[in-house]
């Protein structure tokens, strides 16, 4: 089987498509067919698609520990919920922050065809460095995207032989309405038009989480996802952030918070939703987090790089860029007992 | 190869048997459950008798089960239409341990799967003095979870499935947990990648008491030499002299 080094384009108005046949795979937006019966919806940014197989299976629960000091779970969760919005998938997003809603105009917007080309033929002139809203090390990434370009090449071909992806021959799915990406390309400093985010629905728990009025609002979310056989189905996304803050934590028992997951994931896997739960995994109790653990179908966790480690700088070529690693414990074996178990480091920067 | 390092003989569990399954986050045990359900559904000589299964399905839907088995050769809608075997689905909601009406009763959610449990032998009994039936549980610690934390609930509960009476037998009780929850210092999953190391403190939890009491205690673990392409784990007997084999 190949391997696309690009983007999944899916044909214009094909009809049917390479998933139609199969029973239980969802035709959905967004949506593309994955091994054993599963249908995968995508992460928000390539290189975590292809890592943890091709997509998130619908109906399972990804976990993100979280680190301590600093905030790099957030960007992935800005990936996730946007690629979501773009796609038409209604999200619903619960957080300790005050006003979640101020969070989603941080999402980010859809890199136009135009700017990904220049891109790719060279550095930008500095005319951007104005708008840059991000404070992380972008100036770099700008001068030395190239070698970045370079290096991705190089380990899609070391790994296209080793990794066999069973999403690779799936990529003619369509829905009617012409094509989109499966998983688009963002850019951070733009920000998601206003009107995408008009399938969002926020909660906040600043107060202290009131776990049964949470789980009844995520049950109302899925129950409105379901259609009738026929129609166009579609796939709700749960992004739920720092489960157990201590603002979480003030109203409940840590039993009670593992029943709420229990219950959760129960609704989510009886349904057509993902969802993505970050934790901050250091605030519990050992015994309790790995309970926690243990309830994710894909577990990945965030660790954020120090600035001067003459060790790591003299390891990685390029250490200046690199503002966290993202390490991949657990992924997803619905409807299979084989799975992939991966302690891969990877390097993450922003983009 | 599995079946001489368990010590089974052709003709399904012992009677009153607990079989413990002790699995961790970097390797889980689920595809043990299946193995037994193929080889208690589906015997290998026609002499032997067929056992019966009821599952206490908690961490996945029926779904899962029946795809993985029919690549095995086992057909769960088959044997669920013909009585073998009882799929009781903890997932779903609504479900007798979560639901809202337990809150009002005077029973706890043990209690009352407990005796969903005892009915559903009851049902499937025959008349067939021989007749065996086996318990599933996947897993315990999300029993532990319904009671609340309550580890001596589920071994009462797992102690009353072992007395239930089929026939002349007694039940035989295969459950799962999950052996790596009775750390207690530690951040697991951030340094050491989720493995836990000798030395480290531990409290009795509910794999520890699961421990003493079961006859059989299989342990699932990651390779202590890190990961391979075609061997996931190892597979672990402390009781057999057997030494365990890699799969």
């Amino acid at each position: 089987m190949e391997m696309k080094s690009g983007r999944s384009f899916v044909r214009k108005g094909g009809g049917g498509g390479g998933g139609g046949g199969g029973g239980g795979y969802l035709q959905a937006k967004g949506v593309r067919p994955g091994s054993h019966g599963v249908s995968l919806v995508s992460f928000g940014l390539d290189d975590v698609d292809q890592i943890i197989g091709g997509g998130i299976p619908v109906g399972s629960l990804v976990m993100i520990m979280e680190d301590n000091e600093a905030p790099h779970h957030m960007l992935l969760l800005r990936y996730f919920m946007a690629q979501g919005l773009v796609h038409s998938q209604p999200l619903f997003f619960a957080s300790p922050l005050p006003s979640p809603q101020a969070f989603l105009g941080t999402l980010p917007a859809i890199a136009s065809v135009r700017e990904s080309k220049s891109r790719s033929m060279g550095p930008k002139d500095s005319s951007g460095e104005d708008e840059l809203r991000i404070a992380w090390q972008y100036r770099r990434y700008l001068s030395e995207q190239k070698a970045l370009e370079e290096r991705r090449l190089r380990q899609q071909e070391l790994t296209a032989s080793s990794w066999a992806p069973s999403s690779s021959s799936f990529n003619h799915a369509s829905t009617a309405g012409g094509s989109y990406e499966f998983c688009n390309d963002f850019d951070m400093r733009k920000p998601l038009e206003r009107s995408l985010l008009i399938g969002a629905k926020c909660e906040s728990f600043a107060s202290g989480a009131h776990l049964g009025g949470l789980l009844d609002q995520c049950k109302d979310f899925v129950s409105k996802l379901a259609r009738p056989p026929g129609e166009t189905q579609t796939v709700g996304r749960l992004a739920l952030q720092s489960l157990c803050a201590p603002q979480c934590m003030q109203t409940c028992t840590d039993w009670e918070l593992l029943a709420f997951l229990q219950a959760l994931k129960g609704i989510v896997r009886a349904s057509n939703s993902v969802a993505v739960i970050t934790f901050p995994a250091s605030l519990l109790r050992p015994t309790m987090a790995i309970r926690w653990q243990h309830f994710a179908d894909i577990l990945l966790s965030v660790e954020a790089v120090l600035d001067e480690d003459k060790e790591m700088a003299g390891m990685l070529t390029d250490y200046q860029e690199i503002v966290g690693f993202l390490r991949v414990h657990k992924l997803a074996s619905m409807n299979t007992q084989v799975y992939f178990l991966l302690l891969f480091m990877i390097v993450k920067d922003c983009t | 190869m599995m079946e001489e390092a368990l010590g089974w003989a052709g003709d399904g569990l012992p009677p009153g048997a607990l079989v413990m399954i002790k699995d961790c986050v970097a390797a889980k045990g689920g595809f043990f459950l299946t193995f037994f359900l193929k080889r208690l559904l589906v015997p290998s000589n026609v002499a032997s008798g067929r056992s019966k299964v009821v599952f206490v399905g908690m961490a996945e839907p029926f779904s899962h089960y029946g795809r993985i088995a029919k690549k095995q050769g086992c057909n769960l809608i088959q044997a669920r239409d013909n009585g073998q075997f009882v799929f009781l689905d903890m997932m779903a909601a609504g479900n007798h341990l979560t639901s809202e009406r337990r809150r009002e009763q005077a029973v706890s959610p043990l209690q009352r799967l407990y005796q969903i449990v005892n009915e559903s032998v009851k049902r499937m009994q025959t008349g067939n003095e021989n007749d065996r039936v086996v318990i599933m549980v996947d897993d315990a610690s999300l029993l532990e979870v319904s009671a609340g934390g309550r580890s001596d609930q589920v071994l009462a509960f797992l102690q009353y499935c072992r007395a239930i009476n089929s026939g002349h037998n007694r039940c035989s009780v295969v459950v799962l947990v999950h052996g790596d929850t009775d750390i207690t210092y530690g951040a697991a999953g951030l340094d050491n990648g989720g493995y836990v190391e000798h030395g480290e403190q531990r409290v009795a939890s509910l794999a520890h008491e699961l421990d003493h009491i079961a006859d059989v205690v299989i342990s699932v673990d990651p390779l202590s030499t890190g990961l391979a392409n075609d061997v996931h784990g190892q597979v672990g007997n402390p009781n057999s002299p057997v030494p365990s084999c890699g799969i």
